[in-house]
């Protein structure tokens, strides 16, 4: 049967409602979410997380990082301890050294057989053997497996796991005080590019127009200059040391960061809630700095993580050229290029902060990867 | 059109990688095809010459072009028995004739020639020492022709001008083939023919030499390239790879050619210790001289030859840092003479040298007429008796600890709260100082305790010379930069720069009775030698007493030579070296 | 187009301008003598000086200099590696090795990033992608001095396949390679990684992009769509990548050249820093600026002929 909507009897008009019944008798509200809201960072992470290898780089950077910390005020020796009758000594690790490596010997080539039972050069028992003998100008020579640690007259169970350098000083103390160092000049020169580029990239983003041209082509013209050639320049003004090279690394540094920042300035400075703001009256600077900025943190982290690693490269090949930190501080460059100077002698000179340098480089290039695609907001919510 | 670029570069590129990498393998097979029949003499330099104008070049790479490519009035040749030198005549005709007192006559050998024909005669030399000395060219070793082992009249002042002229200095053409020398000293005949082996006085070839000089006369291109040169000894120059190799060859028109063995010398730049003993074991290499980090390897080696140098290593100190309050002090500076463990430092930090408390080194003297030298002499035993009887070569902490005591209470600090820093400046690029400089920054905390202590600073891209220049504030220590080896005759003139005479002072605290010493052992030179021995121990007393600079080891020097070497010498001869340039080799 | 060519090239110039000022102040500012030999009298260093303007105020100085640079490529006399020689003229003389290594660097890095990017992205998550990934990072992170120590220890020193020092007197190009091997090798590990892991990650993208989709679906096979879509869009961000590599490269080859011996304008310019030659040391820096600046010159305009919107927007976008 078919009603009139507007002619209805009267006594559907008037349905009491008590009449009605509810259909189902629980709540009829939308199933509640069953997961908390997930806040930007917190979704990095989680993706971070994912990630294995960022896990193990974070890992490996996370222990460099804590050695750098904790060996040197626990090593026996002080990092400028030094022992000169125990200079350029092999190292000695306990335990590896039943395996044959890292057992404090040294073949000591073309000595005099002759003079192998002088005690007064090699104490008793630190010839271990001696083999390639030959005829010389008439003298018997041979190569000598030694001992290196009675034959520089260390008490036993003196051990040092990375040798001594040319001071006998212990390397591992060293190295690590150095990657210190290293990592300090790092954190710093990057922290200080940071700095200018997000003041220098959010006035120029922020205002636009005539102050924007005139910073852009100030930032062009600096980035033309080869960073090489102006850290060299700086580094010879200003001479060496830990200040100097934060300031050399930071003259052309910050223009990538400034550029990014200027970037998102651009994009975000148009948006309704900075106009809103902005109608409310809220002052430049809150604007800058609550409003607009935290939207950069994701890219600027991965930017400074990246920024990093090349940081660490710059000063060991600063130190290369002989433009390293000042003496007696070590650091993974001035190590490094000691090490260089002694290569065919002394090969573990280089090869424990090579190593050191090599990884470090690695775990934090992997681990910045891994942040970026877990801070790049286009993957957001992905998997 | 943009596909097919894009294609286009990307096959050029692959052809080049190929090429690259074909170019890698086939450079395997050809390697060098011996010349069998040739005697090659292969050497190596730690830093190439800058340029051949022998006259202003101050560096002593340029030794070695000199050596090879110049004739010399006289050149030095080693006797038979191997032991000793003597002088024979090279582009002279015999050896020099004593006229007079002071005058000498230099006859010259007719058949001299430069590589291209023209004849030396002695207008060439005569045009050669006054280039040397003219004073709007101002050369740089110009000083040396005037005054070295002897002293021509009026030289220095022509060359300062200061009055005199060219006629009036002591060098005149007498005929074509003979000049004169006329001297302000007696000298014995040896003296002149020492004198005029040296490269500043090898002869320059003037048709060039004036193409080359600048308008205004100040500046001369001679001798920047090969090509602008000219040679006249028993190699030719061949080929000059800068910074690379340099290359000489026979000149078989040299007069004195029959006591040159070598076809060709091949000298190779190598300014890193590791390629040289690289080389060297490789067996590519006739002779090496480990520096004191790689002398290690080869201690036991009976190839290994040492002798010790004309240096005495040792540190300035600077008496006028405004921010040292004990600075000025001989106190201050005492202590520092304590407290270094030379004996340590010179075995150890520097690595096979000789700890030395003083500063006459061993070769002084060693030429003199008897042949004593100073440190060997009754005078100077006596000074290192003294020197030891304060500790072993003057090493002393508690004597340190006395005068640094001593210093504080002079300037009126309390030694027990003082902290004073002192500022070792050290060059970047010399690691054995580096390490000295980081091994004294410990020490001195147990020397000191605590109340003096090092900091060390660097600098780079300047001299030493250049950085104590930069303010007297920058440093209190510096290494030596100019070292002055006693000559080998007169043993006092090693402290020719410590003078407020001398203006180029390396360091800036004289002393009045060091200052009369010093002139009193001067106008004493040519007396009696023993009496000059007593003379030159009274100076060295002076100096240890106001410790005018700080001394810490004598130099070594260590070489060794590949068995086929055949030397011409039995053993290194002072003032003469190992003549490898009369070397032959056995094939 | 035209308009863009040229605020390019001035903004080039201005670069070079502001180098060159700031080299010669930082080279003047540093307090020095040329001639610093005590023995030498007062008198005539007075005379040296004066030879070499060097007396004269800093400003009179600076336009001499300038004066020189620009109208004749005067950059003055060496005082100290080569007195008396043309600055410019050793610069060239040093050029050689100087542009076998990083030239050569660059194009061996070049084709093997292109070959190797491409290898891995088409076996994207095989084992090939995998080993080639982590080869990359080890190379893209350590630097080439690293490598240039090991190489050097273990192939000329321990196995001795190569020589010791570079080889001037090498006639034919093979012998050249042979003494140049390792130092290129060193050099062009790091540009290789880096090419191979832009065009990894670039093709992956466009591979599985809706565009190459169509292509295919258009009747391409797999290898052409790739070939003519995907690869040619993948190096138009690759080219920017260009810039970084050739500093980089000349800025390894600084060590390198040390470490090596190679008479290059790397050791040139370190030589000439400690020897404290200034105008020598000044012409360097000139020389390497210069480069890096027309690198970033001709691939920004290379970037205008293979992107044309680049071209358009002319201005900032």
């Amino acid at each position: 049967m078919i009603y009139d909507r507007n002619n209805l009897p009267e006594e559907l008009l008037n349905l009491p409602a008590s009449d009605f019944e509810a259909l189902y008798q629980e709540d009829i509200k939308d199933e509640k979410f069953q997961t908390k809201p997930v806040g930007f960072f917190k979704d990095a992470a989680i993706r971070l997380t994912k990630s294995k290898v960022s896990i193990i780089a974070f890992i490996i950077i996370g222990i460099i990082i804590i050695l750098a910390v904790v060996v040197p005020p626990l090593s026996p020796y002080g990092f400028n301890d030094q022992n000169i009758s125990a200079k350029y000594l092999p190292p000695k690790m306990p335990i590896v050294e039943k395996l044959g490596i890292m057992d404090g010997t040294r073949v000591l080539k073309n000595r005099k057989v002759s003079g192998l039972s002088d005690t007064d050069r090699y104490p008793e028992g630190s010839i271990i053997e001696y083999f390639n003998v030959v005829t010389a100008k008439g003298q018997e020579m041979c190569d000598v497996r030694v001992d290196a640690y009675m034959l520089a007259g260390m008490p036993d169970g003196e051990y040092h796991w990375f040798g001594t350098d040319y001071l006998g000083r212990d390397l591992l103390t060293r190295l690590f005080k150095g990657a210190r160092i290293s990592l300090l000049i790092a954190f710093f020169s990057v922290l200080t590019n940071v700095f200018i580029g997000v003041v220098y990239g959010a006035i120029s983003g922020y205002y636009g127009g005539k102050v924007d041209i005139i910073l852009t082509h100030f930032a062009e013209v600096l980035d033309g200059m080869p960073y090489i050639v102006v850290t060299i320049l700086f580094m010879i003004l200003f001479g060496s040391g830990m200040v100097s090279i934060i300031l050399a690394l930071t003259i052309t540094g910050w223009i990538g960061t400034s550029r990014l920042i200027r970037a998102q300035f651009y994009r975000f400075k148009g948006r309704e809630y900075v106009l809103a703001a902005r109608t409310l009256g809220v002052p430049d600077r809150t604007l800058i700095f609550r409003h607009i900025l935290p939207n950069c943190v994701g890219p600027l982290i991965t930017r400074a993580m990246i920024a990093i690693p090349g940081a660490i490269f710059s000063e060991s090949f600063l130190a290369y050229l002989g433009l390293g930190i000042k003496p007696p501080n070590p650091s993974i460059g001035v190590l490094l290029s000691d090490g260089q100077s002694v290569l065919l002698q002394y090969p573990y000179q280089t090869v424990f902060p090579a190593i050191l340098i090599s990884v470090l480089m690695i775990a934090f290039n992997l681990f910045s990867n891994g942040l970026r695609d877990a801070l790049d907001p286009t993957k957001r919510g992905e998997e | 059109m943009n596909k097919k670029l894009i294609a286009l570069l990307l096959a050029a590129m692959m052809l080049l990688t190929m090429l690259a990498a074909c170019g890698k393998k086939s450079g395997n097979d050809t390697t060098i095809a011996d010349p069998a029949a040739k005697k090659v003499y292969y050497t190596c330099l730690g830093a190439d010459h800058a340029n051949l104008n022998f006259q202003d070049n101050v560096d002593t790479p340029s030794e070695t072009p000199a050596t090879y490519c110049m004739c010399f009035l006289y050149r030095s040749y080693p006797d038979e028995s191997g032991l000793n030198f003597h002088y024979i005549p090279d582009a002279a005709a015999e050896l020099p004739i004593q006229i007079d007192e002071h005058t000498w006559n230099i006859p010259l050998r007719k058949d001299a020639h430069w590589n291209n024909g023209d004849p030396i005669n002695a207008d060439t030399w005569i045009y050669s020492f006054k280039t040397a000395l003219d004073p709007k060219l101002a050369n740089r070793m110009g000083g040396n022709v005037a005054n070295n082992v002897i002293t021509i009249v009026n030289a220095d002042s022509y060359m300062k001008g200061e009055g005199a002229t060219w006629e009036d200095v002591g060098i005149k053409k007498i005929d074509e083939y003979t000049i004169q020398i006329i001297t302000e000293n007696e000298n014995a005949q040896k003296d002149i023919c020492n004198h005029f082996y040296s490269r500043e006085k090898t002869p320059i070839y003037q048709p060039l030499y004036e193409q080359c000089l600048s308008a205004d006369g100040t500046t001369t291109s001679y001798g920047s390239d090969l090509d602008h040169w000219m040679g006249c000894g028993p190699y030719n120059f061949t080929t000059w790879d800068y910074d690379n190799v340099q290359i000489y060859t026979k000149n078989p028109d040299y007069w004195l050619a029959d006591l040159f063995h070598w076809d060709e010398v091949n000298i190779r730049i190598v300014p890193e210790m590791n390629a040289r003993v690289e080389l060297w074991e490789k067996g590519e290499l006739d002779d090496l001289s480990p520096d004191a980090k790689t002398v290690d390897i080869y201690i036991d080696d009976p190839r290994l030859v040492s002798y010790g140098s004309l240096y005495v290593d040792h540190i300035d100190i600077n008496c006028k840092n405004p921010n040292n309050p004990i600075c000025g002090t001989d106190a201050y500076r005492k202590a520092v003479y304590h407290s270094l463990d030379r004996e340590t430092l010179a075995k150890s930090v520097f690595g096979h040298m000789e700890p030395a408390g003083w500063y006459v080194n061993t070769q002084a003297g060693l030429l003199s007429e008897s042949g004593l030298t100073y440190r060997d002499s009754e005078p100077g035993n006596r000074i290192e008796d003294l020197v030891n009887s304060w500790g072993p070569y003057g090493y002393n902490p508690d004597m340190a600890w006395e005068y640094f005591v001593k210093a504080c209470e002079e300037s009126n600090i309390d030694p027990e709260t003082a902290d004073i820093e002192i500022l070792y400046a050290i060059d970047d690029n010399s690691p054995t100082w580096k390490a000295c400089a980081e091994y004294l920054e410990q020490q001195w905390q147990d020397i000191f305790k605590g109340h003096m202590h090092i900091k060390i600073v660097t600098y780079a891209g300047m001299s030493a010379t250049d950085f104590k220049k930069t303010g007297d504030d920058k440093w209190d220590f510096s290494p030596n930069d100019w070292g002055r080896g006693a000559s080998r005759t007169y043993p006092y003139t090693c402290f020719y720069y410590y003078r407020s005479a001398y203006s180029g002072s390396p360091n800036n605290y004289f002393n009045e009775d060091f200052e009369e010493q010093y002139d009193y052992c001067e106008s004493i030179k040519t007396g009696d030698y023993n009496t000059l021995l007593e003379e030159t121990a009274k100076l060295e007393e002076i100096y240890l007493e106001h410790v005018i600079q700080c001394p810490v080891f004598q130099d070594v020097s260590f070489s060794m030579f590949s068995d086929d070497l055949v030397l011409p010498v039995q053993t290194y001869i002072p003032g003469f070296g190992w003549g490898t340039v009369y070397a032959d080799k056995n094939v | 187009m035209f308009k863009y060519i040229l605020s390019r090239i001035g903004a080039m110039l201005l670069t070079l301008f502001l180098i060159m000022s700031l080299s010669f102040m930082v080279v003047r500012l540093m307090p020095m003598s040329l001639f610093e030999n005590p023995e030498t009298d007062p008198e005539i260093q007075r005379k040296l000086e004066d030879k070499y303007h060097l007396n004269d105020t800093i400003p009179v100085q600076y336009f001499y200099f300038m004066k020189d640079i620009i109208t004749d490529l005067n950059f003055g006399i060496s005082v100290k590696i080569r007195p008396g020689l043309d600055v410019f003229g050793i610069l060239v003389s040093r050029l050689p090795p100087t542009i076998l290594i990083n030239f050569i660097s660059l194009f061996i890095s070049i084709p093997l990033g292109l070959i190797f990017g491409t290898i891995a992205a088409l076996n994207r998550n095989t084992w090939i992608d995998h080993v080639i990934s982590v080869l990359v990072i080890i190379f893209i992170s350590v630097p080439s001095f690293i490598f240039g120590s090991v190489l050097q220890y273990t192939l000329t020193f321990a196995l001795p396949i190569f020589p010791t020092l570079y080889d001037s007197q090498a006639v034919t190009f093979a012998q050249k390679m042979h003494s140049l091997c390792l130092p290129i090798v060193a050099l062009s590990l790091n540009p290789t990684a880096t090419i191979t892991r832009y065009l990894r990650g670039e093709l992956i993208e466009n591979i599985s992009s809706e565009y190459l989709l169509l292509a295919r679906t258009k009747g391409l096979t797999k290898a052409q769509a790739i070939v003519r879509h995907a690869f040619r869009n993948s190096l138009i961000p690759i080219s920017n990548t260009l810039i970084g590599m050739i500093t980089g490269i000349m800025g390894g080859s600084l060590v390198i050249e040390k470490m090596f011996a190679i008479p290059g304008e790397g050791g040139l310019l370190v030589k000439s820093i400690f020897a404290g030659d200034h105008f020598l040391t000044v012409a360097v820096l000139i020389f390497y600026s210069a480069v890096s600046l027309v690198t970033i010159l001709i691939v920004d305009l290379s970037y205008g002929i293979i992107d044309p919107r680049v071209r358009v927007g002319g201005g900032k976008a």
